[in-house]
């Protein structure tokens, strides 16, 4: 290390003092203070501003009206009076109107649902109000209400009233090729299942027989027989499931409903291992066999193969090993 | 749909008194009245009447008869009907034994005058006497699992049965021609059977047959082997000994008549030995049987004299051939692992299977397995076979093939089992399963419907998974 000068520091500034701007003689003419623009509403902070206004403002008519009712001793409604109430005839906008209306793009779903409920609530007030005849609390609610209708809602009204009979309705669930499809799950395994009558039987040796001498009487030979095939991803029933008790699962709903060798299945199923794959299929293969077989429904129903299965893995707590597992128990 | 009706065994009505409990009323009476009781016995068990006669000195009891089981089903019975009470019908469980298998007419055994049309989708059986091939070569080891539980090993007669064995009749019919087939199909669609009722039908039909039932054992390391530096191959002498027993023991003296179309060098002789011309083939088998050393080349010099003869046609089938075209379990002195030609018994069969070897009247048939893991189906086979791949199996240009193993497989042709049973061949099946009383419950249409669906009509997963794994044997 070479031998540095001495380097003489100063103890003091050289530059010159601060003084605040605001302190100076000129700055007090030169830029007066401006009072920051406040927002409207506090709603501001939420992000959401219009939508949480609106919420608010529904919350108090709610309120409002139930107090005033309530004071008019309409509410309570006795216990014969809350299953006589007239229906409403109401439209309310749907999520894409409804978010205009809020000064958004996109409504998200979880807000158009609390909005609706709100609004279902004073449908009933007003409803309530109508039947205890409090006429500014029922003009009220309807000039509220009337801001959140559809403006079609004359055609979806008399769309509604129009009576859909049993079959029309049943007849929806086939498609141009007369296919049903459904939905089935079990744990996490999702699928998707579709049922086609079998139109041609399971081809067979044209010019055989079938057995001639047996002990047993058979006048017709299994030569025109129809056999149910089940595809799952594509893929022979057999082949994907090796486990003969999923297969088993997969075939139940249709040997219940007695229509083996009536419908081929098609199915496209993920997530989940073997066997909650198989159960998903055969929910499905349920839940789509029921336009085919309305009769059935009521088997399959006690069968509970209707019903979505709803255990599913239950979450590790804290404190112990697993779900249910504790560690062991240390006296000390 | 036929109605399937169940067969009951038919059970008699016993009557309700046992012999001994006649006897000891006869003897009652006999005391009481003081004479010898008339009273007979109406029992079908062939009670002996009771001799109750007193004399005046000294009352000599009757014998008791002692019931001498000569049979389980006799003292089954006598029991049951000890225990019997007034007005209840009588439990006389039957024992299986008794049951009279009264199917024999499906039982029918192949042969050339049943094959018509009108037999597929009917159950036979095989042959079962001592020279048949299933007695003689054995049988592979999924099928002797499954004929296991059946009274009588029996299979269905498909429409490709009827092909296969069509081809092979038109093969003795004529002089000068001869196959090289190999079935092919996905795992547990019959193969193994279909070659099982080829071997059966062409011994039934005076062919002379050597049936391998599990040539993974050629090459499974599993019999002993040594290198021999005269033909430079390793010699599993063993197994061509036993090879040489079987088929002289399955041509049922066929051999005797057949002779050597000229001189012969004896094996394990000295320079020069011969077998004259005109030798009856029997003696060469016997030098091989006697000498296990000499066997393997025994064992070519008979096929080679076989394959010269037009006088009965030679059926060479081999079931797991693809073990063949595999790397063995062997290893040689180095360690290295030995290709399957390099074996005396692979080698044989693979210079028959290509053709470098002749079989002047007569087939080489054989069957792919696909349960093997460790001897799979390789590439140089699948090729030589014309089999397709599925989306995305394809190989890529830069896989390996082995020039010798494609040299022994050229030639091959291959013949396609149906993956599936058609509806009336597993109804066959089913039937004679539930109608061989082999399973306690009975059997219904939409049992045979499920299961039929459940295994896509293959035979193997209806068999095993459909009917073995479920019902109660």
């Amino acid at each position: 290390m070479a031998t540095a000068q001495r380097i003489w520091r100063r103890a003091y500034s050289s530059s010159p003092a601060f003084v605040p701007q605001s302190t100076r003689r000129e700055s007090r003419f030169l830029l007066p203070l401006v009072e920051r623009s406040k927002p409207a509403s506090l709603s501001f902070f939420t992000g959401d501003g219009p939508y949480h206004d609106k919420i608010i403002a529904l919350e108090a008519a709610r309120t409002l009206s139930q107090r005033e009712l309530q004071a008019a001793h309409v509410l309570p409604l006795p216990p014969q009076l809350r299953t006589q109430l007239p229906v409403s005839k109401i439209a309310f906008k749907k999520r894409e109107e409804m978010a205009e209306s809020v000064d958004q793009k996109v409504m998200r779903q979880s807000h158009y649902t609390k909005l609706i409920t709100l609004l279902d609530e004073l449908l009933h007030l007003r409803a309530v109000a109508t039947a205890g005849k409090e006429v500014e609390v029922e003009k009220r609610l309807t000039r509220i209400l009337q801001a959140f209708e559809r403006k079609d809602k004359a055609s979806v009204l008399a769309a509604r009233q129009t009576h859909i009979s049993k079959e029309e309705r049943l007849k929806k669930k086939f498609d141009e090729f007369g296919r049903t499809y459904a939905l089935g799950k079990r744990k996490e395994s999702a699928a998707r299942v579709w049922i086609i009558p079998v139109t041609k039987p399971t081809s067979s040796t044209a010019t055989s027989s079938g057995p001639t001498s047996t002990d047993i009487t058979s006048k017709s030979s299994p030569e025109n027989l129809k056999t149910t095939s089940i595809l799952i991803n594509n893929i022979p029933l057999p082949d994907y499931f090796p486990v003969g008790a999923d297969r088993e699962r997969i075939t139940r709903p249709l040997k219940l409903a007695g229509v083996l060798g009536a419908y081929n299945v098609f199915a496209l199923v993920r997530g989940g291992g073997s066997s909650g794959q198989a159960a998903a299929v055969a929910h499905g293969v349920s839940r789509a066999l029921v336009p085919h077989a309305p009769d059935v429904a009521k088997i399959l129903s006690k069968a509970r193969l209707l019903k979505r299965d709803p255990r599913m893995v239950e979450r590790k707590k804290t404190g112990l090993a697993k779900a249910r597992k504790a560690y062991a128990w240390v006296k000390r | 749909m036929a109605s399937w009706t169940r067969l009951r065994p038919v059970v008699p009505l016993r009557p309700l008194l046992s012999p001994q409990v006649q006897c000891r009323e006869l003897r009652v009476s006999a005391v009481a009245l003081g004479s010898a009781s008339g009273k007979k016995g109406s029992s079908g068990g062939g009670a002996k009447k009771a001799t109750g006669k007193i004399s005046k000195k000294q009352y000599v009891p009757p014998p008791v008869k002692r019931i001498e089981p000569h049979s389980v089903l006799q003292i089954d019975h006598e029991l049951t009907r000890a225990r019997a009470y007034d007005n209840l019908p009588i439990f006389a469980p039957v024992s299986l034994l008794s049951v009279q298998f009264g199917i024999d007419a499906n039982y029918k055994i192949l042969s050339q005058a049943e094959l018509t049309e009108a037999a597929v989708g009917r159950s036979m059986a095989f042959p079962s006497d001592k020279a048949s091939p299933n007695q003689i070569f054995g049988l592979p080891k999924n099928l002797e699992q499954e004929f296991l539980h059946a009274p009588k090993p029996f299979s269905i007669v498909r429409r490709s049965t009827l092909d296969l064995l069509g081809q092979l009749d038109g093969l003795s019919a004529s002089d000068g021609s001869s196959q090289r087939l190999v079935l092919t199909g996905p795992a547990g669609c019959g193969k193994s059977v279909l070659l099982l009722q080829a071997a059966n039908y062409c011994a039934l039909n005076e062919w002379i047959v050597y049936y391998a039932p599990r040539a993974v054992e050629w090459v499974n390391a599993s019999t002993e082997f040594s290198f021999d530096y005269r033909s430079r191959v390793f010699h599993q002498y063993n197994l061509a000994a036993s090879a040489l027993s079987r088929i002289s023991q399955a041509s049922r003296g066929k051999l005797r008549e057949i002779q050597l179309s000229k001189d012969v060098p004896l094996p394990g002789g000295k320079a020069g030995a011969v077998l004259k011309k005109g030798t009856p083939l029997e003696a060469l088998v016997t030098v091989g049987t006697k000498d296990p050393a000499l066997a393997p080349q025994t064992l070519v010099l008979l096929f080679e004299a076989l394959g010269e003869q037009t006088q009965y046609p030679v059926l060479i089938a081999v079931d797991d051939i693809q073990a063949l075209y595999n790397t063995s379990h062997y290893r040689d002195p180095q360690f290295k692992l030995l290709n399957s030609y390099h074996l005396s018994m692979p080698r044989l069969i693979l210079e028959y299977a290509s053709g470098q070897r002749k079989l002047s009247r007569g087939a080489v048939v054989g069957a792919v397995s696909l349960s093997d893991h460790r001897f799979p189906l390789r590439l140089e086979l699948h090729e030589a076979l014309g089999l397709g791949w599925a989306g995305g199996q394809e190989p890529d240009a830069y896989e390996k093939r082995s020039k010798s193993l494609q040299m022994y497989a050229q030639g091959l042709r291959s013949m396609p089992v149906p993956p599936q049973f058609t509806p009336s061949e597993a109804a066959a099946l089913v039937e004679t399963w539930f109608k061989g009383r082999i399973l306690h419950s009975g059997l219904n249409d939409s049992f045979f419907h499920a299961k039929y669906a459940e295994s896509n009509g293959n035979p193997r997963e209806l068999l095993n998974r459909g009917i073995i794994d479920t019902m109660t044997i």
